[in-house]
Order: structure tokens, then sequence, then C-alpha cells
């Protein structure tokens, strides 16, 4: 009877995934060369993994990658976590200012980041016109040009896309917080600053694993505002695995390396999630 | 509700306002520029210092684009396409978010899994079979086969949030509908839905607004007016030989997300109580 | 339960009666009809579709455009080469890409080897630049149909110039650098190129490579940029940004439209750029824009070290080898490709022609006297263009793209960018 209410979901996932894992994992395994046919598609073994983790390109990328989601997702949760109890104050203009704050995240990325990118620009940017203005900065700064800003200035554009995502989770949990525990807290004399320590952080814990949990299954396989803003550039500082993986495909036309760091990619994210479930004890949605 | 309502100061009332000003600034900005770009002429785009305000409100941007017929057809593709695909997840997902929630069966934790890691796969890696299975089926370039795409990527994620959301109905509503003579289904429809109706709207705006923004498959899968959606169409606009109209873009950009604005601002109470929902576990 | 049996079986009996005409009426239309890969974001777009139209009115033969942009053609053409649908009969390719392409076998010849009634007549071919049949010809056999023609050239303000004291427009790279000082003050910038990683600062440094006497690759396919000649090139590359500091910083991230948009503005006394941007400073009226610089673009050839070369490439008509209708697809192709399209391309499109026949037309000359001069600077130009065409084009444009960039912006010195790149491109053609 259950398979009966599950079964039109499955048949759907795997009709149409089905296919395209398989055939994509067995790749992994070949060398094929989509424009050399004459060299066929002979199988190579672990050929394609090892050559991915003697690659200094994609070693890179890796490591790219995973700062890159540790360091937004992070910063995501510190500062979504101000804007949470921001929104949990009562204050005029509450609601409208929730709806303001979550247009970040209903954006389209492709848009933000082209809107970013425009903002952002050297010569033409209203971010560098302002911060001059400010006295911030003596001249324009590459914002996407530069080797040392590249990478931060793509995490501060995706913190602005994600934050209101983990703000509105946290805030979720907060409100669910029942007053009581406050209440209590504040009788033993506890100050602000130990009850929040004391109730809101462990009481908010999963609200922090579920936001957690999405963004970094998000993050992991960021592509359209690297590629869009930077295109993995300047000097290779924000090649991410996603971009890594389209380029050895659709510009190299690797389609057996590429097969293979894509399933690296999927063990990654795969590996990470597990475990977040273990640390959420066990009792979680899979169950 | 907040632990620190007592302190009402002058003090404590101005930081809380600056603050939400300086919040609600940062997040909108950009959006606001993209805005007043959208009514700016190349000149007054490619111009540094930057013009704030345009000279007039050009609309010429606007009807450039949406005068040219083929952006009608845009809209109308994401439209059905989004509004489509999202009805058809929410129905599975229901129908599996329930299963998952309410019945224990072996392999429950696995199926569960499985079907999370269909989400897992980096897209670049299923484009090439997908586009030949699409091409075979004689399904390519319709709206139908981009239906079908973002049901398959959005049902995991769907089926995992209705499931957190329908945990938390308290077993005995579900006694108590089965006492009645409730069928599965029919508890489903009267009983658990109703109850869990935040959570519903949640997973529906998120589907939603993943369906309405996809980018990549569209671009893949889409070559004419037949099926193309609204954000294909911002991405062609970034690529003109001549220089990229940030004009035109601005006003596509507007378009796409004035939908999402008004979404915003209606569904925010439900987005919250929803997750409040959905993270009791 | 019989009977309703039957009716369903009659219901579909009948259904399928009543599509199978549909099918075979669909057959017979597909005998009056065509199909082309266009690439819209180009310059050449606006008169192409125009004579997609004239063929469509002229013969009645319908045509079936599919469009592409120019950022993510290839891996679509490869995607439908490799699915075996759409099954254009006529794609329009950049020649940059034609190696891979032919590789893959996804091109047919088109000088009768394939099918005898496919040959680009020898009167045509006689009418194409030399250099431009190079581009597309490949173990011997032509390819596609060169439809238009890109080579690098100098632009320069004449008023700047005139402002500077400068009276003609710089030959030697010493001389390059020394008007560049001159013009860079203020918010202006002396010279300008495209520098963003990939086929952009790849073409670049080719251009610099072949005027300082070096080659690309060896008869081998071999890389041989990394001679003296390589890096002479690649440190004037970067010296321009780093050391005398005549181009913007960013210009690691120019494409074209950085590049023509910073001329058009006024920002850049001289640019590096495409025929096309002349149409664009001084008839910009004709498409709506402006130009804030009209009546005062010079152009020249580039100034060079030992060679005085620029580099060029084509786009071209092609027949996949999975066309549904190859025949149909040359017809367009020779419509495309007529004296008369050609000069269509040239009174309207301002655009450059690949027949060289139509650079000294007497409707041209007539109608466009001020491109007179033009035609015949580029028609000197083509003479000595090198092709930017070799084997895994884009692969390897990617690979010495990242180099570059590394150079560019003084992480690694112009040497240790060679050397990386020429390994990492022996191993991508190695495979």
């Amino acid at each position: 009877m259950a398979y009966g209410f599950i079964l039109p979901s499955l048949a759907l996932i795997g009709g149409v995934m089905a296919y395209p894992m398989f055939y994509s994992f067995y790749l992994s395994f070949h060398f094929r060369i989509l424009s050399r046919p004459r060299l066929g598609t002979p199988f190579v073994g672990l050929a394609n993994y090892l050559e991915a983790f003697r690659d200094p390109l994609f070693l890179r990328a890796l490591w790219q990658t995973v700062y890159f989601s540790v360091v937004s997702i992070l910063a995501e949760c510190v500062i979504g976590l101000g804007v949470a109890l921001l929104l949990n104050q009562r204050f005029r203009g509450r609601n409208v200012t929730r709806g303001l704050v979550l247009l970040p995240w209903m954006l389209s990325p492709v848009v933000a980041a082209f809107t970013w990118a425009w903002l952002l620009n050297d010569a033409y940017g209203l971010v560098n016109f302002l911060l001059m203005k400010l006295g911030v900065l003596h001249g324009p700064v590459l914002w996407l040009g530069d080797v040392g800003w590249a990478m931060g200035t793509i995490i501060v554009v995706d913190v602005w896309r994600e934050v209101p995502f983990v703000a509105v989770v946290l805030l979720a949990g907060l409100q669910s917080i029942p007053d009581e525990l406050y209440e209590a807290a504040r009788i033993d004399g506890a100050t602000p600053g130990q009850s929040f320590v004391a109730v809101t952080l462990p009481l908010l814990k999963p609200s922090f694993m579920v936001a957690l949990l999405m963004r970094t299954m998000i993050a992991i396989r960021l592509f359209e505002l690297v590629f869009i803003m930077t295109k993995g550039g300047p000097a290779s500082t924000t090649e991410m695995l996603a971009t890594f993986t389209y380029k050895e495909a659709f510009i190299k036309f690797n389609m057996g390396y590429s097969a293979a760091t894509s399933v690296i990619m999927l063990l990654l994210s795969l590996g990470i999630s597990l475990v977040y479930i273990r640390t959420m004890g066990g009792e979680t949605a899979l169950r | 509700m907040t632990p620190s309502s007592r302190i009402r100061s002058l003090g404590w009332r101005t930081g809380l306002y600056g603050t939400v000003g300086l919040v609600c600034l940062l997040a909108i900005l950009p959006i606001a520029w993209s805005l007043l770009t959208s009514f700016k002429t190349q000149q007054e785009v490619f111009s540094f210092p930057p013009t704030f305000l345009p000279e007039r409100l050009r609309i010429e941007n606007y009807t450039e684009i949406f005068g040219a017929s083929q952006y009608a057809a845009f809209a109308v593709n994401s439209v059905v396409v989004a509004s489509l695909a999202t009805v058809g997840t929410m129905v599975l997902a229901s129908l599996a978010g329930y299963a998952f929630s309410v019945f224990r069966f072996p392999g429950n934790a696995t199926w569960m899994l499985l079907i999370l890691i269909t989400r897992m796969i980096p897209g670049i890696a299923i484009v090439i079979p997908l586009y030949i299975m699409a091409q075979r089926l004689g399904l390519f370039d319709t709206r139908l086969n981009l239906i079908i795409l973002y049901m398959t990527t959005t049902l995991p994620l769907a089926i995992w949030l209705l499931k957190a959301s329908f945990d938390t109905i308290p077993q005995d509503l579900l006694d108590a509908a089965r006492i009645d003579g409730c069928g599965n289904l029919r508890t489903l429809v009267r009983v658990v839905v109703p109850v869990a109706a935040p959570g519903i709207v949640t997973t529906l705006v998120i589907t939603f607004l993943a369906n309405w923004n996809e980018f990549l498959l569209a671009q893949i899968f889409t070559a004419t007016t037949a099926s193309k959606t609204l954000p294909v169409a911002v991405g062609e606009l970034t690529q003109h030989e001549y220089g990229i109209h940030w004009g035109n873009l601005s006003a596509m950009g507007m378009a796409i997300v004035f939908p999402t604005l008004i979404l915003a601002v209606f569904i925010q109470r439900y987005v919250v109580s929803g997750l409040m929902a959905g993270s009791m576990k | 339960m019989r009977r309703r049996e039957f009716f369903r079986l009659g219901a579909g009996a009948v259904t399928a009666m009543g599509l199978t005409p549909a099918w075979t009426r669909a057959a017979a239309a597909q005998a009056k009809k065509v199909s082309i890969g266009v690439v819209v974001n180009t310059s050449d777009y606006k008169w192409i579709k125009l004579l997609l139209q004239q063929y469509e009115q002229k013969t009645g033969v319908k045509i079936e455009e599919f469009q592409y942009q120019s950022g993510d053609v290839i891996p679509k053409y490869t995607m439908a080469f490799e699915a075996k649908r759409p099954r254009f009969d006529v794609v329009m390719i950049w020649d940059f890409y034609m190696p891979q392409m032919v590789a893959g076998k996804y091109l047919l010849p088109l000088d009768g080897s394939a099918d005898p009634k496919i040959k680009l007549p020898d009167e045509d071919r006689a009418d194409y630049f030399n250099q431009s049949l190079r581009g597309v010809t490949f173990d011997g056999h032509l390819y596609g149909v060169p439809e238009s023609l890109d080579a690098g050239m100098l632009y320069y303000r004449k008023d700047l110039f005139a402002e500077a004291g400068l009276k003609q427009p710089p030959r030697t790279w010493d001389e390059l650098v020394e008007y560049a000082k001159k013009l860079t003050k203020g918010g202006q910038w002396g010279y300008a190129f495209i520098g963003a990683p990939g086929w952009t600062n790849t073409y670049t440094f080719f251009e610099f490579l072949h005027q300082a006497g070096g080659t690309f690759l060896d008869v081998k396919g071999a890389p041989a940029f990394n001679s003296e000649a390589g890096l002479k090139a690649l440190q004037f590359m970067v010296d321009l940004r780093n050391k005398h500091r005549v181009v913007p910083p960013g210009i690691n991230t120019y494409l074209n439209t950085e590049v023509q948009t910073g001329f058009l503005n006024g920002t850049f006394a001289m640019a590096r750029h495409w025929p096309f941007l002349f149409g664009m400073a001084e008839f910009s009226e004709k498409w709506g824009a402006k130009s804030a610089v009209k009546g005062q673009t010079g152009y020249a050839r580039l100034p060079y070290l030992v060679k005085d070369v620029a580099g060029f490439n084509n786009w071209a008509y092609c027949i996949p080898t999975t066309a549904e209708n190859p025949q149909a697809g040359w017809d367009l192709i020779q419509f495309l490709t007529s004296k008369d399209s050609c000069l269509f391309e040239m009174l309207f499109g301002l655009d450059m022609t690949a027949r060289q026949s139509i650079y000294r037309h007497p409707e041209v000359k007539a109608k466009m006297p001020e491109f007179v001069p033009f035609f015949d600077l580029f028609a000197g130009i083509m003479q000595t263009a090198v092709p930017f065409v070799f084997p895994e084009a884009a692969g390897v444009s990617e690979v010495m793209g990242q180099e570059i960039d590394k150079a560019m912006v003084g992480q690694i010195t112009p040497k240790q960018a060679l050397d990386a790149a020429a390994a990492r491109v022996r191993d991508l053609v190695k495979r």
C-alpha cells in the first residue's frame, strides 16, 4: 500500500535519471574524447579518478569549492542568525521587512549574477564609485578581475543571496522556542547573553542542521554564479568543481574524465550529508 | 516571545530600526539599482561617475523587449512550465511524503537516501544522456520536456520537506481519522493537508521558485519560442556582440523578479510558520 | 466486455489512421524544407536573417532556423551531432572550432569528395582570399565556405593623435608603447585589447607571437610558442599592463564588449579590434546606437616587431554529416555565399565579406565611398593574415588562457607560463 503512494515519484525519478546516472558512472571508468571518435571508448578502470587527484587544477577546484562552501555557509549562519534575531523583535513594518529581506533569495541566480557583475564593474560600477566617494578606496578595485579579491567577492555575493533563506529557517526555529524557557532562565538570574547561549543556541540546533544540510548540497554544486561572474578566473582563483567539470566536458570534450569528476562531486556531497545526518543524532528525516 | 522584550529605551529602538534599515537597504540595493538601470539609455549606463537617476523614465527598454512578440511567448512558457511542474511535484511529493512519514516499511531510509542522491549528482554529468533521450523521444524543445525534468529535480527536496512537515502531525489526529473510517488517501486529503498547510505552502514556494528561476536545463533543452523560458531570454541578452545592453537586460531581469517580489511580500508569513513546523522534528 | 474492447480497438485504429496521413504528409513536405543552425549574437546575423527570408521568397523552400548563442553553440552543436538530432542541413561555425568538428567526423567535405554534386566551383574558390581558404581546409579537403572575415586591426583616435602631435599610427611595438604612454592620462587609456582568459587572450598572444616572428604549433602539431619569439610576445603583452601601464588593469577580463564600448565612448585612445568596429564607430545611427567618436576613427595595420601580420578568422557555412537533406543545404549555402548575397552583406551590413571581387564592386564604391580605403587596407591585411585555427582549439585556448592569465596578473613569469602551457597543450593534443 505504501509503495503505491511512493511509486509515481519513484517511477518518474527513476525513469528520467536512471539511464543518465548509470551511463555517467559507466563512462567514468572509460576513456572518451568526443572529438576523437577514432580513439574509441576503452575501459581504463580507475585511471580517470587517479588522474583527477594528480591534476593540479582539479585539486585546486576541489580546495576552492570546499573553502568557498565553508566560509560562505559559516558567514550565512552567523549573519543569518543576526538577521533572524532582528526579525524576531517586534517592530513596525516587520512583515514588509521580512518580505524585502527574502528578495535576494527569491531572485534568479542568473539575474543576481549579472546584476552584481555590473555593480562590481571596475570602470562603471556603483560599488567602486560609492567606496571611492566614501574615501574607503583611492582607486577602483577589480573585484572580479583581481586575484586577491575575486574569491571573496563571489563569497559575498553568494552570502547576499542565501542569507535570507538561512535567516528564515533560523527564525522559524527561534519562534518555536517556548517562552517559558526564557522565563525560567530569567528567574534563575541569567543575563540575556547567558540565556542566549544556554537556551537559544541549543534549541536552534535542529534548524541549523536543516540549513546546513540544504546549503551544503547546493554550495558544492555552485556553477551559475561563478560561470557568469568570473568564468573560474582570474588565474583560476575561482575555479569550482562544477565549472571545472563543465570545461572538461564541453570545452575539452573529455567525457570520461568529466564523468569521473562528477562522481567525485557526488561522493563529496553524499559524504558530507551522511556526516550531518550522523551529527543530527540518528533521529533524522531519513529515519 | 523574544528574550529581550523588556528594554524599550530610545537607544535600543534607534539601534533596532537603524539595523533594520541597513539590512533592508543591503537586501534591495542591487535590485533597486537594476530597476533604475532598466530605465536608462546605453549612454547613461556606461558613464562614470554613474548616473543615478536617468534623465527620464525611458520605457523603451521594456517596449523593445516586450514589443518583440517572442518575449511574450517566453513569459507564457515560464508560467506554464513553472506552474504545471510545481503542481505535479506537489501532488506526487505529498503522496510520497505521506507514505514516508506514516508508513513504516522496510528500506524506508534507503529509498529516501536514494531519492536525495539523485539530487546530488551534478547536472553536467547527466545532460548529454538526457539530451539524447529527449531527442529520441521527440520531446526536445517542448514544454512537456521541461515539466518532466523540473519535476524530477524538485521532487527529492519536496518529498523531504513534506515528510518533515507531516511528521509533526500528532498521531492522535491520524488515529482519529482511521477510527472514523478514512482510508489513507482520505486521511491525507482531509486531515493531514489542512493541518500541515504552512509546511505545504513553504514547499510549494520553494518548488515554484526553483522552477521559475531555473536556467541550466532550460538553456540546453530549448531552442525556439516553443519552449524557451524567461531565464533563457535573460541569458541571451548577455551575449550581444555589440556589447551587453544593460538597459534591456535589467528590464528583463525586473520582469522575472516582479512575480517573485509580489510572492515575497504575500507569503513571507507562511514561509516562516511553515519552516517552523518543518524544523520541529 | 468484448464489445468495449472492440470499441477501444476501433477507436485506436481510427486514431492511428488519422495520424498516418499526417506523417506521410510531413514526409512529402520535408522535400521542400531546409534547416540551418545560426549563431544570432554575431554582427552577421542581422543580414543573414534577411538573406534567409529572400531565399524563402525566391525558391519557396521553407527554412527552419535553429538559433544559438556564440557562447555555447559548440556544446550544443556537438550534442546535436551526437544525438543525430536536430538534423540541420547547414550550420554556421566559427573556423576556430572546425578542426575538432572535422576530427569528430561531424562535417561533410564540400569539395566533391563526399558527394560530387556538393562541390565549390573553381571560379568561386578563386574569389576567396587564400588565407581564408586555409582556415577551412583540413587534410586537403574543404569543409566550409567562408561567410565573413575578421582580422585584427589597429584603431586610433585622430583627434587625440593630433592633440598629442602624433602624425601617423605606430608601426612598431616601440612606437606603440611610446604613443600609448603619451595618450594615457586622466581616465583615458592609450591602448586596449581582448584579454579575458580563453580564446580572447590566446588570440591576442597569438598575434603578438606571429608579429615577433614565432609560430604557434609546428608542422607535427606540437607547441612551438614557447620559443624566444613567444617569450618576447608574452613579455610585451604583460608589460603593456604591468610595466608601461598603458592598458587598463581590468584588461584580463575584457571580451569584445569591453574593448568596443571603451573605444566608442572615448576611453581608449587606441585599440586592437575587428573590422566591424569601423562601421559601429562611424555609422552607428544605422543601428540606433550612439558613437562618441564619430568622425575621428583612424584605422591601420597593427604595429609589429619582426613580421607585419595579424590574426584572422572566418565564419563559415558547413554541412554536418547528420544532415537530413545535404543537397538542399548546399543549395542554401550557394545562395548565401553568392555574389549578390555578398554584395548585400557589404552594402547593408557594413561587414567584411569573404569574396574579394565584392570589394571592388562599382556599387560598393558608389554607395560607400568612405569604406573604399578601409577595404583596401583590409584586403592588404588579409594577404599576410594568419588563420587562428589549430587542432583542439577550444581546449588549447582554455589551457593557454589560464596560463597567460596568470602571467598577466603577475603570478608567474612569462617563461613559466609558456613552459607550463606547452606541457599542458602537449598532453591535450597527445590524447
